[in-house]
């Protein structure tokens, strides 16, 4: 386990690096000067060429990426060419809300979504089910610049419940988490009733009720537990895309993330903190993945004997 | 069970403890919000609007602007030149920085010094500074300006902000808690989504002791938190289709006020359709501003003349506004040698593209004058791009009609910097490649005048010019204007944009 864990940890860098350095020379090929944005229109070109030179831009593109990872191997990320701040000081204030608004999301989603599936898949056909259904095809449909200031001008202009925006004392997580939650709601509700509904029709709960086990036993100790490999898969996938896809909540909701960050470096040509912002990305989707591997081996012995044989 | 509730409880307090709650009380707060981050505290660095608007809190400076963008002293109590290429400059006494420390001619000096110096970082105003030689220290509270050559512009160049002369002769400041100014607010606060404003003098017998600057991205949410009245002032930057809704609610008001910014479209005199002055003086006939202003600005813009707005003192009042009139644009077009084509004549004389932002109001602009064009038989094609591809094809020369916006015009010298031969791009914002030898000298004598009245006539005679050649199409200039919570009493807008008013507003009692 321990050499597996170590092997898995030691890929994460060169994973990152190779999207980095795609990343890093792809952004170079946007049209735009970062110079414009830090030189302004009353500068001449002798200053341009000077900002150019102090900035290293004036080097070629593959030799620009090659000195970033010569800082990243060395933990620097650079400094933001616009500000003139350390990117990883701009990535650890920015951190926090992302991985904040994303993991109440995440939660939100499980304590919505799985016991409504399971529900779903007991009721099959039912009523309930086709609500459930119905809900969650909304979900899955409503885009978050739609749902967002659809709740916030009920929840807060209407009923004065909540803040409009921002990020400021707990109550003011509850719109952007339950925007960001909606439509991986969905999807792990169809996901949970259908594992559910595979699980319940297999052999093995058959033979458990001809032994005479309680209906709860058979749902918490055997259906649940073989059905959650499958949503821990969606659930570690979704986690990494919520990390990287809160763009538009975060610009709805006015929240100070990660998403925010890398859409207004992009819009500033600012290279350093771009690179800096997608390597934090690739590292949260890498180690997700990891996470989720390592959730397989506790939930399916059989996983767990094949990797290690 | 108890490792779960202690998990909730680690995870709560983990996460939250970054959530932020206000540090100031309601009824002293002035609160806005702006849709961007200033990019510089450091005056010597600050190029975007956000940073100068941050500026005039919390830095002060030689001179200002009026409400309708004159020149007014401000630090300066006398300013008189003594001779063409010296100015004297008399300071105010008992200003002080936020450190405590007294303003003096050393600090004023260390700041102009750091604009001329030859040597390590520059700042980007340092071009403007090309005339200044050196700053010359003769009392405390006196300083002289010596240029190198001639040059009645200089004076609105000593609008930016001060630092004491130890930060002043020292590297960029990024940090916010190292920032020292002489202006009547101070940080007390800088997190990742807003920015505090404490005023200096807390018994100041001003009600606005805190300005909190929120940072809200989307125009919608801004509009919803004025709703919401968690916000007392937006500026500029509502849609101008939801201010009609504006009087629904009774807690906000809408204030608006004439605007100095000038919108135009500008032409590439390096393509052969464009290079004809007819052509573009037909154009300039086929556009009907008043219609245009009417349906996507709500009436709120003012038609064009020229760059300078009709307030202006340098504005040229004689100047004749160019007409609509699709006849006479028919007929420049004809003279010019594009006669309609076609068997019904329906077909285009030419076929031009304009270039513009993903801006919607601009888009929109762009589709009406598309619109207009096809009336005068010609085509246009529209490709919108984000700012910064925009921007480099523009000052590429890579734009064959563009929309753009001149915004914080200081000074007639404008004609100089956008319309002068030695203004080609990179060495300054003649981006339609302009050459006219009488402009170019024009330009050049009145800016090295000083005598205002002498200026004054070269600078009209400059406007004239520039009226005939048509190097771009004066559009209008659009107004400014606000929503205002009705709690806040005497907000004052200014030509500009600036936010200055807010330093003499009140708050009524009622909420």
């Amino acid at each position: 386990m321990g050499t597996y864990l170590l092997k898995r940890l030691l890929y994460l860098f060169p994973m990152s690096f190779i999207v980095v350095f795609f990343s890093g020379v792809m952004i170079h090929f946007i049209p735009g000067d970062p110079v414009d944005q830090i030189a302004g229109d009353f500068s001449s070109e002798q200053e341009r060429r000077a900002i150019r030179k102090n900035m290293g831009l004036d080097q070629p593109v593959p030799l620009q990426v090659l000195y970033y990872f010569k800082g990243v191997i060395q933990g620097d990320l650079g400094h933001s060419l616009i500000d003139h701040r350390a990117v990883s000081e701009l990535i650890l204030e920015r951190i926090l809300p992302t991985v904040e608004l994303a993991l109440t999301s995440i939660v939100l989603a499980c304590l919505v979504s799985i016991p409504l599936g399971a529900w779903a898949a007991v009721f099959k056909g039912s009523k309930i089910d086709s609500i459930l259904m119905l809900s969650s095809l909304i979900g899955l449909s409503m885009p978050s610049f739609l749902l967002g200031p659809l709740l916030i001008l009920f929840f807060s202009v209407q009923m004065g419940w909540l803040p409009v925006s921002g990020r400021s004392g707990l109550s003011s997580i509850i719109l952007p988490s339950i925007v960001l939650s909606s439509s991986l709601s969905a999807s792990l509700l169809r996901m949970t009733k259908v594992s559910f509904l595979e699980q319940l029709g297999a052999d093995y709960i058959r033979t458990a009720r001809s032994k005479g086990l309680g209906e709860i036993l058979i749902f918490t100790r055997h259906v649940f537990k073989n059905a959650a490999l499958s949503i821990t898969t969606m659930i570690g996938l979704q986690f990494g895309a919520l990390v990287t896809g809160t763009i538009i909540t975060e610009k709805v909701f006015d929240w100070p993330g990660l998403g925010t960050l890398i859409a207004e470096s992009i819009e500033r040509r600012d290279y350093p903190v771009v690179q800096g912002c997608v390597f934090t990305f690739s590292l949260f989707f890498l180690l997700t993945n990891l996470i989720t591997d390592l959730c397989y081996f506790g939930l399916d012995p059989r996983i767990r004997l094949a990797r290690f044989d | 069970m108890r490792s779960i509730f202690l998990s909730i409880i680690f995870y709560c307090c983990f996460f939250f403890a970054g959530c932020t709650q206000s540090r100031s009380p309601l009824e002293k707060t002035f609160r806005l919000a702006w849709e961007n981050v200033p990019r510089s505290i450091d005056p010597r660095y600050t190029i975007d609007a956000d940073s100068q608007y941050l500026e005039d809190f919390i830095h002060c400076s030689l001179i200002s602007f009026d409400r309708l963008g004159q020149m007014t002293k401000s630090l300066a109590s006398g300013m008189r030149w003594i001779d063409s290429k010296t100015l004297e400059v008399t300071l105010r006494r008992g200003v002080y920085f936020s450190n405590n420390q007294e303003i003096t001619a050393q600090d004023v000096q260390a700041n102009f010094d750091f604009y001329i110096k030859k040597e390590g970082e520059r700042s980007p105003h340092s071009a403007n500074f090309s005339d200044l030689k050196s700053v010359e220290v003769v009392q405390k509270d006196q300083l002289l300006f010596h240029l190198s050559q001639s040059n009645g512009d200089f004076t609105t160049l000593l609008s930016l902000g001060l630092l004491p002369q130890k930060l002043a002769a020292g590297a960029r400041i990024s940090d916010p808690k190292k920032i020292i100014g002489c202006g009547a607010f101070q940080i007390e606060e800088w997190a990742v989504g807003h920015i505090l404003l404490k005023r200096r003098d807390l018994n100041s017998s001003k009600e606005v002791k805190y300005i909190h600057i929120a940072f809200v991205k989307d125009e919608n949410t801004r509009f919803l938190k004025l709703r919401n009245s968690e916000l007392d002032l937006v500026q500029n930057s509502i849609n101008r289709d939801q201010l009609g809704r504006i009087q629904d609610y009774k807690h906000l008001r809408l204030l608006r006020a004439p605007g100095m910014n000038t919108t135009y479209l500008g032409f590439q005199y390096s393509d052969p359709i464009l290079r004809d002055q007819r052509v573009r003086l037909a154009i300039a006939h086929s556009i009907d501003r008043k219609k245009i202003i009417e349906h996507i600005f709500h009436g709120w813009a003012i038609p064009a003349t020229t760059i300078l707005a009709p307030f202006d003192r340098y504005f040229n009042p004689s100047l004749k506004p160019l007409k609509y009139d699709v006849n006479e644009a028919m007929r420049l077009l004809d003279a010019a040698g594009f006669p309609r084509k076609g068997r019904d004549l329906s077909e285009p004389r030419f076929t031009l593209k304009l270039k513009t932002t993903t801006n919607a109001t601009r888009l929109m602009v762009a589709h009406a004058l598309a619109e207009e064009f096809r009336r005068v038989g010609i085509a246009l094609e529209i490709e919108s791009m984000d700012w910064g591809k925009f921007k480099s094809d523009v000052d590429q020369g890579n734009a064959q009609l563009w929309n753009l916006n001149w915004i914080g015009i200081r000074g007639p010298d404008i004609y100089r910097f956008a319309f002068s031969t030695e203004s080609i791009p990179p060495y300054g914002a003649n981006r339609g490649r302009v050459s006219h030898p009488q402009l170019d000298q024009l330009v050049l004598k009145a800016r090295a005048e000083i005598d205002f009245e002498k200026r004054r006539l070269l600078y009209n005679q400059a406007q004239e010019i520039v009226n005939e050649e048509v190097p771009y199409v004066f559009l209008w200039h659009e107004d400014q204007y606000a929503v205002v919570h009705q709690r806040v009493k005497n907000y004052e807008l200014y030509a500009d944009g600036r936010l200055v008013g807010i330093e003499n507003v009140s708050f009524s009692a009622e909420k």
